[in-house]
């Protein structure tokens, strides 16, 4: 909780100055912050904390950070406003926690792998002559998950993947005219099923690697 | 038929007697002289012992007040020559106080490099053939004061603990471990004394079971404190006695817990124990003996083994006593009198700080200063002990599940309760009538069995095994 705490405050420190630096410059006061040479084509390193929604999982490895990177780019330059804020976008997750075994404590860890295809909504859109834009998103996750298990008693590695999903809403604001800094909170649904383990001592179970993310991002916009 | 029914109960009771009692048995001639040495005549001098299955080490000082050790050989069954121990380390006030073993070392700490009355430094020693050769690690410079150090550990670790009484305000401590050719301190500190501390402190305790410090308060009661993490956090000391005229007291362990004795200035003997299982002192201390046990120099003496606690002490008439307790002190045997003749030091001339003891298997070895400077010992056997034991008192058995991200291991854990009888050095598992493990009896009385079959339900059963190898009977537990 502290570190999502930490993250936000230093995103919205970060938006905040950002913001203060531009009006300085008295881009957006004048409606001049508009810079139609910008196609707002951007990518962004986004790290967030990582927050399982599964009990079970929390128990194991507890919550963590996650890197991401994303890019997204407009799928409209035309007048039409409504339609000049979609976006889509493409974005690779990493999340790697060791963690323990829940009663005898035995080393174990996984590593998240997502990528997701999705649509982001921007309002109003980029380039308008705003200090915020806020958007929502909502797109396909792939996950890829890998674990690893230092025990002699159970199967040491399993890999698992599979489609999942993912919502957000957060806010993005200009710092200089190509940099931006972002701030959101997301939730990400998967639980995946037992996977095949033949043995007579182990049984296999299901996991929820379904979170809620909440973060900040520094991006650079063309 | 009156008569008959009377020798049957008459036998009943002898059996019920022998069966429950431990007892001190003496060994060879009445007490002996340890080689020709003089006791040092400055201040003090205490002849220390311990031992180990090679034999018994003993340090005292000599007619110059130099540190001695010798050595008492198992195969031959005699004490060896006096062997001036640490040269320089001369002009002992205080000390050796105590040793602490393991199979292959030991370690003594003393006051030595005397400048005036109760000045010098204190001083750890580590040796590893016996004596004949010591590392030292100076511990604090004493300018007017007198660190009565206790030391206590095994091979991964030792913790000292003494006072000074220049400063009084709190026991100090001191975590060092031996690398094989120096002393290596790892921390060091101050036990929290709301009460301060007006008299020795000591210390015992191992890596298994933790430490546990005692001393005397400036208010003249005892106090405790415990850390199980070497030093790092000490409990908040607990105040073990009330009637403010403790005197002396000296503390011993074992895998059971610390027995705590002391005497006070009414010449009263009390012990307490420290259950480790319930964490919790006795509820009130253990009156062993009224008005006899002298309340001043030397004080009492108690050190443990597997089996129990050996107790030593002063009476009132200049003799050496000893009892023995094989359960939480609640059964001392019978004093057995050591000496008879008045012959041991007390509290004027040459002094002996207490009547050591060591106990290994069932051997007791006592050893003292006797008023015209010599140093004596004196050999016990403990009877009545070490039969075949009785298998733990209770026994569960559950069943859990360790979770994996996808996968998930049935497990059986085992708790028992400790046998009830002396002499435990460990405990065998069956699982199925199989032997599948074995647990030293001073550590956690806990197994956890994998992989278990889903299903599929197990019969454990955990025997005692004392220190002869006899095995006793299982407990058992049925775990699905």
């Amino acid at each position: 909780m502290k570190k999502i705490t930490l993250w936000i405050t230093l995103a919205v420190a970060g938006i905040s100055s950002g913001f203060s630096a531009t009006q300085d410059e008295s881009s957006f006061s004048t409606c001049e912050c508009t810079d139609v040479s910008l196609n707002n084509f951007m990518i962004e390193f986004r790290p967030s904390y990582f927050y399982p929604l599964s009990n079970h999982f929390r128990k194991i490895f507890s919550g963590g950070v996650d890197y991401q990177l994303t890019v997204s780019c407009p799928v409209y330059w035309g007048q039409n406003e409504r339609v000049r804020g979609i976006s889509l976008f493409a974005a690779a997750d990493y999340f790697s926690k060791d963690g323990h075994s829940t009663y005898l404590k035995d080393k174990t860890s996984i590593t998240i792998v997502p990528v997701t295809l999705g649509v982001k909504y921007f309002f109003p859109p980029l380039g308008e002559c705003v200090p915020v834009n806020v958007y929502v998103a909502s797109g396909m996750k792939y996950y890829f998950v890998h674990t690893k298990n230092h025990s002699d008693y159970v199967k040491k590695r399993v890999n698992v993947n599979g489609m999942g999903g993912m919502i957000e809403v957060g806010a993005i604001g200009v710092v200089r005219e190509h940099f931006v800094l972002d701030l959101f909170v997301s939730s990400s649904f998967r639980c995946f099923g037992a996977p095949s383990i033949s043995s007579d001592t182990v049984e296999s179970t299901g996991i929820n690697v379904s979170s809620i993310n909440a973060g900040g991002g520094v991006g650079y916009r063309f | 038929m009156r008569k008959w029914l009377a020798l049957f109960v008459l036998f009943c009771g002898f059996m019920l007697g022998v069966e429950g009692t431990v007892t001190l048995s003496p060994e060879g001639p009445a007490y002996e002289v340890i080689s020709s040495m003089t006791i040092g005549t400055t201040v003090q001098p205490t002849i220390a012992n311990s031992g180990t299955s090679a034999g018994f080490l003993l340090l005292c000082a000599d007619g110059n007040d130099n540190l001695n050790t010798v050595f008492f050989d198992n195969n031959t069954q005699m004490w060896g020559s006096l062997v001036q121990t640490a040269p320089s380390t001369t002009n002992l006030t205080r000390g050796p106080v105590v040793l602490s073993n393991s199979p292959s070392v030991a370690v003594a700490t003393w006051l030595g490099n005397t400048v005036g009355f109760n000045s010098g430094y204190a001083y750890a020693g580590f040796t590893s053939n016996n004596g004949t050769s010591w590392q030292i690690l100076p511990l604090e410079s004493v300018d007017g004061g007198v660190p009565l150090v206790g030391v206590s550990g095994s091979s991964d670790g030792y913790m000292f603990v003494w006072f000074d009484y220049q400063q009084s305000t709190a026991p100090f401590w001191l975590w060092s471990t031996f690398n094989g050719t120096d002393w290596v301190v790892s921390s060091s500190g101050t036990i929290p004394a709301p009460s301060g501390i007006n008299n020795p402190a000591n210390v015992s305790g191992t890596m298994s079971t933790g430490f546990m410090a005692a001393w005397i308060g400036s208010d003249n009661n005892v106090y405790a404190s415990y850390t199980g993490n070497e030093g790092g956090t000490w409990s908040t000391p607990q105040q073990l006695s009330t009637s403010g005229i403790v005197r002396y007291s000296w503390i011993a362990g074992n895998a059971n817990g610390f027995m705590l004795v002391w005497s006070d200035g009414a010449n009263n003997l009390y012990s307490t124990f420290y259950d480790l299982s319930s964490q919790m002192w006795q509820a009130s201390p253990l009156l062993i003996t009224t008005g006899a046990a002298i309340g001043s120099i030397p004080g009492p003496y108690v050190t443990g083994s597997d089996i129990g606690f050996v107790l030593s002490w002063l009476d009132t008439n200049n003799n050496a006593n000893g009892s023995i307790s094989a359960d939480n002190g609640t059964n001392w045997s019978p004093a057995v009198l050591i000496t008879d003749d008045g012959s041991v030091s007390g509290t004027s001339g040459n002094l002996g700080d207490y009547i050591g003891a060591s106990i290994v298997g069932e051997t007791v070895l006592f050893t003292w200063a006797d008023a015209s400077g010599n140093a004596q010992s004196r050999f016990y056997t403990i009877q009545g002990v070490i039969t075949t034991p009785d298998p733990p008192a209770s026994i569960t058995g559950s069943q859990f599940s360790n979770n994996f991200p996808f996968q998930r291991e049935l497990v059986n854990t085992l708790r028992w309760t400790s046998s009830p009888s002396l002499g435990v050095v460990s405990y065998n598992i069956y699982r199925n009538g199989s032997l599948i493990s074995s647990v030293s009896a001073s550590g956690s009385l806990v197994y956890t069995d994998r992989p278990i079959k889903k299903g599929t339900g197990y019969t454990y059963g955990v025997t005692a095994v004392n220190i002869n190898q006899q095995e006793s009977s299982a407990a058992t537990v049925f775990v699905k």
